[in-house]
């Protein structure tokens, strides 16, 4: 549990260095190449610099709430990725799965917490008493309840498939091929729920193009205008652990979790590798499905403009939502006539 | 299945104090200067001209009601997702009821403009 | 036993923070603690084996009524002097005898009914109060129920556009 918890907080603290280095090469720039090998102790830095800040509480701010904001916005990303199996610990058995827990209402467990993301926001700019951070918290809160329902709709499809709200089972649902040769991967079985469920989870995670709430040019910083220190570190920490649990949650509803392409579950058995093996094995392949989403994620940061908030709000309502609705009919129709 | 919520509760609790401990942190080793004008809300420098929290468009309200509204749909489908293939054909009819009332709510919603964001 | 502590710690919470929602001045703050009582509520569904109502209960209080009365306190704005109730009226005195009222009569009904509330049993299976259990009896036994709750979510639709438009026209 520990060591989990300190490689969520490694790999939060390495996707900010990340997106920099990438975003940079994108940019043909050079990035942050100074602390340490190829800037590889930029993150320690930032820590450091962040600790030593001072604590600003601003004029008329309510104190309690303003210090509360970002505590509620840096939980529920680490929270949910309690669930995520990162891994198996034995091939033969489905619900041997290395994860911190392994509930049965997994994923739902993931919506609920994931939804409280929206208090830290509102929160947030509510409290600071600045009226850029107002808007922007009230813009990030009804984007992201807007989508959500877009994203449950999507997931409504998968769990179909799955047959139930399991993370375990989920994953192994997409065990096997589709006709041969493709892998029995959501992407391809549900692409639609996963083009919803892509779009939706950007708008979630207040990625462009869909960075409204802090849209610069507009809002200042958006909803942590106001906020200093690790008050402000935490804010970025909750966005990026947002975005890698997402991810983690892609690759397990979508690409099949930890199961390896073509490579049926009894082949993996018959291996009959102890469970430390197994564990580090399976993890190897999550991390591969894993990193390649977070870096796709970074990709569309800098490829993609943003888009304005009428249009973000036209896209989820009136075409996500109906997309994701035509999907659940179609699958049903599917799952109970063919 | 009792212990992964025991797990998770642990986890919790681990996450939560980590938060407090790195806001305590900045607060104890943070400097603490006084200054004039440091502590106003930010306002692109300019004197701050009126309040901050002012009333909204009430757009935002119904957005946040619709919400409601769907995620409880969403709620209801759940259960039926994970036992679609046993309620079979006859369950999908139900299901369709259902959702035929909420999709003519929604094209109400639609054609009233309650969607239009401008 | 250890269940016993589990929810009388859960039931104190509760209550307490239900307690400190109607007894804050600043209407925020009264949503806070509400969001507050939601968990240690959706901990004591755990107990009695119902998961799916647990997350529920987070993710459609907590997540999702919560978050509408945020958005109306943070949008109506009150200020100070409006916070500040006046005298009460006539009304309110009736208002809260009622409320009493109600208060004694579940007090009365908790403590004549607290030997009839079963021991959590252990023989029950753990498909119990699963997502699948709950879907075969939505389409079973309550389907009557079910089709009825999308007429009520089709009438809250229609009311909550119609008072909106009203005000945006």
């Amino acid at each position: 549990m520990l060591s989990v918890f300190g490689m969520l907080m490694l790999f939060v603290s390495y996707i900010v260095y990340a997106e920099r280095r990438v975003s940079a090469f994108i940019q043909d720039r050079l990035g942050p190449n100074r602390v340490g090998w190829q800037g590889l102790m930029q993150p320690w830095a930032d820590a450091i610099k962040l600790i030593l800040k001072e604590d600003i509480y601003p004029d008329k701010a309510d104190k309690f709430l303003f210090f509360l904001a970002p505590f509620i916005a840096f939980a529920p990303g680490l929270i949910t990725f309690a669930l995520i199996p990162i891994g198996s610990l034995d091939f033969s058995d489905p619900q041997a799965a290395l994860a911190i827990s392994n509930i049965n209402v997994g994923i739902l467990f993931i919506l609920a917490i994931g939804s409280l993301n929206f208090y830290g926001l509102a929160f947030g700019g509510w409290a600071s008493n600045n009226k850029w951070s107002l808007f922007g918290g009230l813009r990030a809160s009804a984007q992201m309840i807007s989508f959500e329902i877009a994203m449950g709709f999507a997931l409504i499809s998968i769990l179909m498939t799955a047959e139930s709200v399991n993370m375990n089972s989920i994953v192994h649902s997409q065990t096997g091929t589709l006709w041969g040769f493709i892998p029995r991967w959501n992407v391809f079985v549900q692409p639609l729920a996963f083009l919803v469920f892509l779009i939706a989870a950007f708008a979630e995670n207040n990625r462009l193009p869909f960075d409204m709430p802090e849209a610069e040019p507009e809002l200042v910083g958006g909803y942590h205008t106001e906020y200093s220190s690790l008050k402000f570190g935490l804010f970025f920490l909750g966005e990026y652990a947002a975005l890698i649990t997402m991810s983690a949650v892609i690759v397990t509803l979508f690409f099949g979790g930890w199961t390896l392409p073509w490579v049926s579950q009894e082949t993996m058995a018959s291996w009959g590798w102890g469970p430390i093996i197994s564990g580090l094995f399976s993890f190897a392949v999550f991390i591969v499905k894993w990193f390649a989403v977070m870096f796709f994620y970074i990709w569309v940061r800098w490829t993609l403009p943003r888009v304005r908030y009428d249009q973000l709000m036209n896209l989820g309502w009136k075409v996500l939502i109906e997309l994701a609705f035509l999907n659940i009919l179609i699958t049903a129709a599917i799952g109970l006539w063919l | 299945m009792r212990e992964s919520y025991i797990t998770i509760l642990m986890y919790i609790t681990f996450v939560l104090v980590n938060g407090v401990i790195m806001l305590a942190l900045s607060h104890f080793f943070g400097p603490r200067r006084q200054g004039r004008g440091k502590f106003d809300p930010y306002e692109c420098g300019v004197p701050i001209r009126d309040e901050a929290h002012k009333r909204f468009p009430v757009k935002f309200y119904l957005i946040a009601t619709l919400f409601i509204l769907f995620d409880i749909e969403t709620v209801f489908l759940i259960p039926w997702s994970v036992t679609y293939k046993q309620a079979g054909v006859t369950g999908f009819l139900y299901l369709l009821v259902f959702l035929a009332v909420l999709t003519s709510g929604f094209i109400y919603l639609w054609r009233r403009g309650a969607l239009e964001w401008d | 036993m250890i269940l016993d502590a589990l929810f009388l710690i859960n039931a104190l919470l509760a209550v307490g923070f239900a307690v400190a929602m109607i007894t804050r001045k600043n209407p925020i703050y009264s949503a806070l603690c509400l969001i507050a009582t939601f968990f240690p509520l959706a901990f004591i569904f755990l107990l009695l084996w119902a998961p799916f109502v647990a997350m529920i209960q987070i993710m459609v209080y907590a997540g999702a009524i919560m978050v509408l009365f945020v958005f109306v306190i943070m949008m109506i704005n009150t200020e100070k002097q409006e916070l500040e109730a006046g005298k009460p009226k006539w009304y309110r005195r009736i208002a809260g005898a009622i409320a009493f009222l109600f208060v004694i009569v579940g007090f009365y009904s908790i403590v004549m009914g607290i030997n009839s509330i079963a021991p959590v049993d252990s023989s029950i299976k753990e498909e119990f109060g699963s997502t699948a259990a709950l879907g075969h009896l939505i389409f079973d036994k309550y389907l009557i129920q079910f089709e009825l709750v999308s007429v009520l979510i089709l009438v809250a639709v229609i009311g909550a556009v119609f008072l909106a438009k009203k005000n945006l026209d």
